[in-house]
């Protein structure tokens, strides 16, 4: 090879270890030098760049866009190149990979190798790039290799189908009762390799898999192989929730196995299952439960010594089951506090967030205070030593992790808040717990702060002054309103704080202070929801505050709401006003107005004192403007709404929520075209009620105006009223939208007639209200909370709690109290549900149902050929539309649309075949067609064959050194054994063409064996006692040749069907053995599609040859193969030789290519003006190309010379085709197979470039360039690959 | 099964990685650094198990392992039995002992596709296809065989055509 380029891999990778400072220059210069490799064509260059290639993927480059190559790695005939190119691909394709639709039949034929390892590195392969359609196209070869002969694919063949059915999910019922016979395999890995699938596929949908059962039970009492029972009874764990009978059967076995096993991960795995499969929570009675009883008592046993072990992984998994176990065994759990809590403080990320999981559940009212206390001891600061449990580097670094210290906190209010804070017994301590984490977060929690704090406020009402107090002192931290760090800082409990002092402003001790604090100048900093509700606060404290003014009016109350006014509107304007929130600004105004009128009727003159008649001076009436903002907030007190309320709300009489309110739209026709489709997926994506809506627009849209105006007329009656009916269905489940019917009714008790006591739950105490409330004193706001408040101070600090009323809707029916009892079961921890990277979307197997026999309509789908070329463009060009199409499209449901418009692509790709089909339908329609075309013509016009004996000549009066190829015999050939050849092109208009031209276009055929230049033998597999060659025989001409009976069948009339070629081929068996002889010699043909036995031995499996091979000795043995795949690059025949020797028996596989020029058939020689002609004007027919350069050796000898030879060489010896025109430097040629390829090309010499000559002493370095159009693209290609692997010198 | 393979030294420079699910480069990108970073922050003493960032059932968990300079570490769900896990690693590892024979980085660094085909041969789409030592190193020892065998043949193919 060149030496420039072959760097190895070995050599990349020392390379980069050696360029370490400057490895991605390194780097970039290799993959520069990749490219230049790849560009060549050859095949070991290629493996070695992809190799190269796939190193770098590892480390982070691209290779994305030499996915072809890999490809073309990955075909290579080359066991090494091809395990090259699997990695490739592995390693660098997904789902999205043009190139993977290429790989469909380069995969089936690896399948088809008879070398296991080959299958394998096929199978492994397919497993990674796996897309629908691969799956659904070999989803019917893998099923039929689940009966291989050889375990090892077998193993394989089980564990991609699983892949198989993830892609492509009807294979799933298809095949599932083949799957099954692998769980009776008689090799054991296989038999593992099953229960792997079937345990993942159970995993998905358990239901299907039951029938299993009586298998799977039989191998768990009979296998030792610890893996695969593990897989069992994992499988076991997902069926028993389905059949609860399975548990009395499996309890036996797994106790023993649990007492017995010296395998932790089984032991583990078993009491996993004993716990996920509910087989503790029987809730029979007698003997059964009891066992229950005793096997949980002996799992948590076990576990305890998992959490005692020294091994880390055994306390995590230990802790793992025990949180599986507490909910139907909390007494047995809570038994091992002790340990747990310990784990809580293990330096160990792993371990401390099992062991947090499982506190949380065990939390309850007597050891909350302890957990909580524990766990806020792990957010305080490391540096406090005497409160952080651990001192250990990394520890402290994951205490400080922000995910960490959320999901504490989240926790911590967890277990308190959970079942409506049943565990919490002091709410004052609660209180404490939520301002203590405000503080020492560290993490954004404000938001379940704020609602933690608004919670207990509305709803704990004998905590509320408490929590007043405590809200008062929040507002005037300077932690939360001028924080250092504003993201931590937890600001938002300021909205619970502001919110509460406002709402609760009764409470204050000093509502003045509140008003301060609440317009302090860092206010304007806040988040603007937060200010919101500090505005609407004000207000409401302001309100209290000025009516409380008028039981104490004077001279001094009215100076300080003289003040107090002037204060807050110049606070308000100056904090709020030019708020740049919308929200803030207008409540700012609102605020600011109504301050305004206060300020102005304020009385600005001092009071004075009028002296009465009696002794004791009054006070002057206090104006009735201290009264007028009351109303506005005080009428009724807030109270929460029970949890079951918005169940509880009666149905009217009449009201069928199920029945259709207007019978559903039917779908859109189908015949809708494709812009509909589009219209319609988007507006669906809107909801339900839509799509009518939609269609409906589109269709309008397609229309002309006379269209248009029929659909308005429709609409205007129809359509309105359709419309309205969707819009009241839309509206009806919208829980935010007020219906029409109901609100007036709502508005009109709320005004006309407020009867207090038609509304059963809220009590109006309007006692606290009624007296006259003396500003200032706490005693005066309700004798109730007077005595709370006393008795709290005396001395026991909990308060006994009450709980504010809940609020239940009008009418509710108040029977189902028995009903809130069941809902107050333990809700487990809300676990966030997001889809993680590492999920798979399996939903498509749910749907699979395994229960219904098979029919027999359903089968799996035939694997579609190639795609043609311009199958391939089509497809090209649908992808290039597509990604057009995505980039306009604004859709909403991307999964939707891709499903659709696969759909419209397919629909698409149907017309413009359809369209097309007059020129090309599919691959063997074509060929059919051709054949036809000709038969009808050697019918219709025999004559013109007869006259049409082409002479040979040589055009070209230049010397030439290629002697013509002796074709005399064709032009003597009888007629009906010639040919008319005629292209379809021409057989679409021959009608119009003149009998004239068509007559010198045509040549004849010949059945003719052309003598070829003999051939050595050439090997084909080698061992200690064996040679196989394919020999070149007696007589014989060639060593891979058609057969006889094939160069006559395409010409004999009438004998229609047979359209595939025969190949001969010998085979010689030569014994290399000196003392042993080999007997029973017997050759087996591997499967394949492409190639089968015929002619005598049509039909059978093996070969077998008959006499016993002596020592030296030698067998020869005549196959004839019938060849129906298409005609590619390395078209292999495998097989394995087998024989006795010495008593017992070998193998040997060999495996040889069948080129493509032995299709190649001799025919008459074109003249130049023919061959031009032809080439004009059927030019579109030639479409496919191919090519192949070679280098002149830059030699001596004459280079003409060279080139003379090399074009005698290829055309005659590599192409079998004819030389047409010679020119100075330049030969053209023509040849056709048996299928009727044409192939037309020139031969070339090429003056090396600049580069190139510079780098070869001699400066006269030429190539020879071989270009070929040829009417088969893959023919072409072949016979390209065989003319780059001759040595033409 | 195991969702992904990585396998890295202790500067966290990664020597093969594999991937049994679909992700975007980018995706795993991240995922492993995520991976390295934290598995490279973990004391000795500590267990072999990682909740993946999240913490949450959909990321699953990383069970990881320490031979000398490198870190073997398998993804896997969050319901898999971890023990399992960890027992199928070490098989991996000793298949890869007994393949190189008394394996080091080194060994996988030049020789990364045999690493992968004894990875390959032990694993199949993210499941254990086959446990026997002997029977992997047998098959990936044929594997050799075989492309040797292939160059053989390729050679004398060409010289006899020349």
């Amino acid at each position: 090879m060149n030496g420039l380029f072959s760097h190895t891999l070995t050599d990349l990778i020392r390379g980069i270890r050696q360029n370490k400072k400057n490895e991605q220059a390194y780097i970039a210069k290799e993959v520069a030098d990749i490219r230049l490799e790849l560009r060549r064509n050859d095949p070991d260059l290629k493996a070695q760049a992809i190799a190269k290639l796939t190193y770098l993927q590892m480390l982070g480059y691209d290779m994305s866009w030499a996915s072809f190559h890999v490809v073309e790695v990955m075909s290579s005939p080359k066991f090494l190149y091809k395990g090259i190119g699997y990695l490739g691909a592995i390693q660098s394709f997904n789902q999205d990979t043009d190139v993977l639709m290429l790989t469909t039949n380069l995969i089936k034929k690896d399948l088809a190798s008879s070398n296991a390892s080959e299958i394998g590195i096929a199978i492994n392969g397919l497993s990674h790039i796996l897309t629908p359609d691969l799956a659904r196209d070999l989803c019917a070869d893998l099923v039929s290799m689940l009966n291989h002969s050889r375990p090892i694919v077998r193993k394989k063949v089980v564990l991609v189908l699983y892949k198989v059915f993830l892609k492509y999910p009807e294979g799933l019922r298809l095949s599932f009762s083949r799957l099954k016979d692998r769980l009776e395999d008689p090799d054991p890995s296989v038999v593992s390799a099953a229960v792997n699938v079937v345990c993942e596929l159970a995993r998905r949908n358990p239901k299907n898999y039951l029938s299993l059962a009586p298998q799977l039970f039989k191998l768990l009492t009979t296998s030792s192989n610890n893996w695969m029972l593990i897989k069992i009874i994992k499988l076991f764990a997902a069926l028993t929730p389905y059949e609860p009978r399975l548990t009395k059967k499996l309890l036996p076995p797994i106790t023993n196995l649990i007492q017995t096993t010296p395998a932790l991960s089984l032991l583990y795995e078993c009491i996993h299952t004993v716990i996920a499969g509910g087989m503790l929570a029987t809730t029979g009675s007698g003997s059964n439960a009891e066992h229950a009883n005793m096997l949980a008592a002996t799992c948590v046993t076990k576990l305890r010594t998992f959490l005692e072990d020294q091994d880390q992984n055994l306390k995590y998994i230990g802790l793992l089951a025990l949180t599986k176990i507490l909910p139907t065994h909390p007494h047995l759990v809570g038994e091992h506090k002790d340990i747990i809590l310990r784990c809580i403080d293990d330096p160990d990320i792993s371990i401390r967030m099992r062991a947090l999981d499982l506190i949380v559940g065990m939390a309850n009212k007597k050891n909350l205070t302890e957990i909580v206390k524990r766990l806020i001891t792990h957010l305080l600061p490391a540096n406090d030593s005497e409160h952080s449990p651990i001192n250990n580097g990394s520890a402290t670094a994951a205490l400080m992790d922000p995910a960490y210290r959320a999901d504490i906190i989240r926790k911590i209010v967890f277990i308190c808040s959970q079942n409506s804070y049943a565990n919490v017994t002091n709410f004052e301590w609660y209180l404490a717990v939520l301002s203590d984490l405000t503080n020492v977060a560290g993490v954004d929690v404000g938001n379940s702060l704020m609602q933690q704090f608004m919670d207990v406020g509305v709803r704990v009402k004998s905590v509320r002054s408490y929590t007043i107090q405590l809200m008062m002192r929040l507002l005037g931290d300077t932690r939360l309103t001028e924080p250092d760090n504003p993201e931590n800082a937890n600001s938002m409990v300021l909205l619970a704080a502001a919110w509460l002092t406002g709402e609760y402003c009764t409470l204050l001790e000093s509502p003045e202070n509140a008003l301060e604090l609440l317009s302090q100048k860092s206010t304007a900093k806040l988040d603007p929801v937060i200010q919101a509700t500090y505005l609407q606060s004000i207000l409401k404290i302001f309100a209290f505050w000025m009516n409380s003014l008028q039981y104490s009016w004077d001279e001094e109350a009215r100076q300080s709401l003289v003040e107090t006014v002037d204060t807050l509107r110049e606070g308000v304007k100056d904090l709020f006003s030019r708020s740049p929130d919308l929200e803030v600004q207008e409540r700012a105004s609102n605020v600011t107005v109504i301050l305004d009128l206060i300020a102005e009727h304020v009385p600005r003159t001092p009071l004075k004192i009028e002296n009465s008649m009696s002794f004791a001076p009054t006070m002057p009436k206090p104006p009735s403007l201290l009264g007028s903002l009351y109303p506005l907030f005080f009428n009724l007190e807030l109270n929460p709404v029970a949890p079951k309320a918005q169940k509880k709300v009666p149905v009217p009489e009449g009201l069928d929520l199920d029945a259709w309110i207007h019978e559903p739209i039917p779908d859109p026709e189908p015949e809708s075209s494709d812009d509909d489709d589009f219209l319609n997926e988007r507006d669906s994506s809107y909801g339900y009620g839509w799509s009518g809506e939609g269609s409906a627009a589109g269709k309008s849209k397609k229309k002309g105006k006379k269209g248009r105006d029929q659909d308005d007329s429709k609409e205007g009656t129809e359509g309105k009223a359709k419309r309205k009916a969707e819009r009241k269905e839309r509206q009806k489940h919208d829980p935010y939208y007020i219906g029409g019917s109901s609100s007036p009714k709502s508005h009109k008790k709320g005004q006309d007639d407020l009867d207090v006591d038609s509304i059963p739950i809220v009590q109006l105490s309007m006692d606290g209200f009624q007296k006259p409330i003396v500003f200032g004193k706490k005693s005066k706001s309700g004798s109730k909370k007077k005595g709370k408040k006393s008795e709290k101070s005396r001395s026991p600090p909990v308060v006994p709690v009450v709980f504010a009323t809940e609020e239940m809707p009008e009418d509710a029916t108040l029977s189902a109290s028995d009903e809130e009892i069941k809902d107050t079961k333990k809700k487990p921890f809300p676990t966030a549900t997001i889809r993680g990277i590492l999920d798979q979307d399996t939903s498509a197997l749910h749907s699979v149902d395994l229960s219904i026999p098979v029919g027999e309509d359903e089968q799996l789908p035939r694997a579609r050929p190639y795609m043609k070329p311009e199958e391939v463009r089509q497809y090209e060009d649908d992808l290039d539309q597509r990604r057009r199409l995505e980039a306009l499209q604004v859709t909403k449901d991307k999964n939707e649309k891709k499903e659709k418009k696969d759909k419209k692509d397919k629909k698409e790709k149907k017309e413009t075949s359809k369209s097309k089909s007059t020129k090309k339908e599919s691959a063997e329609g074509e060929d059919k067609k051709k054949k036809k075309s000709k038969k009808s013509e050697v019918k219709e016009d025999p004559l013109i064959v007869m006259e049409a004996p082409v002479t040979v000549k040589s055009p070209s009066p230049a010397p030439s050194p290629v002697r013509p190829r002796s074709v005399e015999p064709a032009v003597e050939a009888p007629p009906v054994k010639s040919k008319s050849k005629k292209d379809k092109s021409e057989s679409d208009k021959s009608g119009s063409k003149s009998k004239k031209s068509s007559t010198t276009k045509k040549t004849a055929k010949t059945p003719v064996i052309v003598q070829f230049p003999e051939r050595s033998d050439i090997e084909l597999g080698l061992n200690d006692n064996v040679a196989l060659t394919n020999h070149v025989g007696d007589g014989q001409t060639y060593d891979i040749a058609l057969a006889p009976t094939s160069l006559e069948s395409p010409t004999t009339p009438g004998n229609e069907p047979t359209s595939d070629p025969v190949v001969l081929i010998h085979f010689r068996i030569h014994n290399r053995n000196l003392t042993q002889t080999l007997s029973s010699a017997r050759v087996a043909l591997a499967d394949s599609f492409d190639i089968r036995l015929t002619g005598s031995h049509a039909g059978q499996d093996v070969v077998s040859i008959s006499s016993s091979i002596e020592p030296q000795g030698k067998a020869d043995l005549d196959l004839e193969l019938l060849i129906s795949g298409r005609i590619r690059y390395e078209l292999r025949v495998m097989g394995t030789l087998f024989y006795m020797v010495d008593g017992h028996e070998e193998s040997m596989e060999f495996s040889f290519a069948v080129p493509p020029s032995t299709f190649m058939l001799a025919i008459p020689r074109l003249t130049g003006a023919d061959f031009s002609q032809m080439l004009t004007e059927q030019l579109e027919s030639f479409s496919a190309t191919g090519s192949a350069t070679m280098q002149l050796s830059s030699g001596t000898t004459g280079q003409d010379e060279q080139f003379w030879g090399a074009v005698e060489k290829l055309t005659k010896e590599v192409t079998h085709t004819h030389v047409v025109e010679v020119v100075d430097g330049a030969a053209s040629f023509f040849g056709q197979s048996w299928q009727g390829y044409r192939i037309a090309g020139l031969i070339k010499v090429r003056k090396g470039s600049a580069e190139e000559s510079e780098s070869s002493a001699a400066g006269g370095s030429k190539t020879i360039e071989v270009e070929m159009k040829c009417t088969d693209q893959s023919f072409v290609d072949g016979l390209a690959q065989e003319i780059l692997d001759v040595e033409v010198f | 099964m195991i969702n992904f393979i990585l396998i890295f030294n202790r500067q966290g420079k990664i020597r093969l990685t594999r991937w049994y699910q679909y992700m975007t480069d980018k995706q795993k990108a991240s995922l492993s650094q995520d991976v390295v970073t934290q598995i490279l922050a973990r004391k000795r003493g500590m267990c072999n198990i990682l909740e993946l960032e999240g913490r949450r059932e959909a990321r699953g968990k990383a069970i990881y392992k320490r031979y000398a300079s490198l870190f073997f570490c398998f993804g896997i769900d969050w319901n898999d039995n971890e023990l399992s896990g960890l027992e199928v690693l070490h098989k991996y590892v000793e298949c890869l002992d007994q393949y190189f024979g008394n394996v080091c980085e080194l060994d996988i660094i030049y020789n990364y596709s045999a690493a992968y085909q004894v990875m390959d041969e032990m694993l199949l789409g993210g499941h254990a296809q086959e446990t026997n030592k002997k029977i992997v190193v047998k098959h990936c020892k044929g594997f050799d065989k075989l492309e040797e065998s292939d160059s053989i043949v390729h050679n004398l193919k060409a010289s006899n055509i020349a």
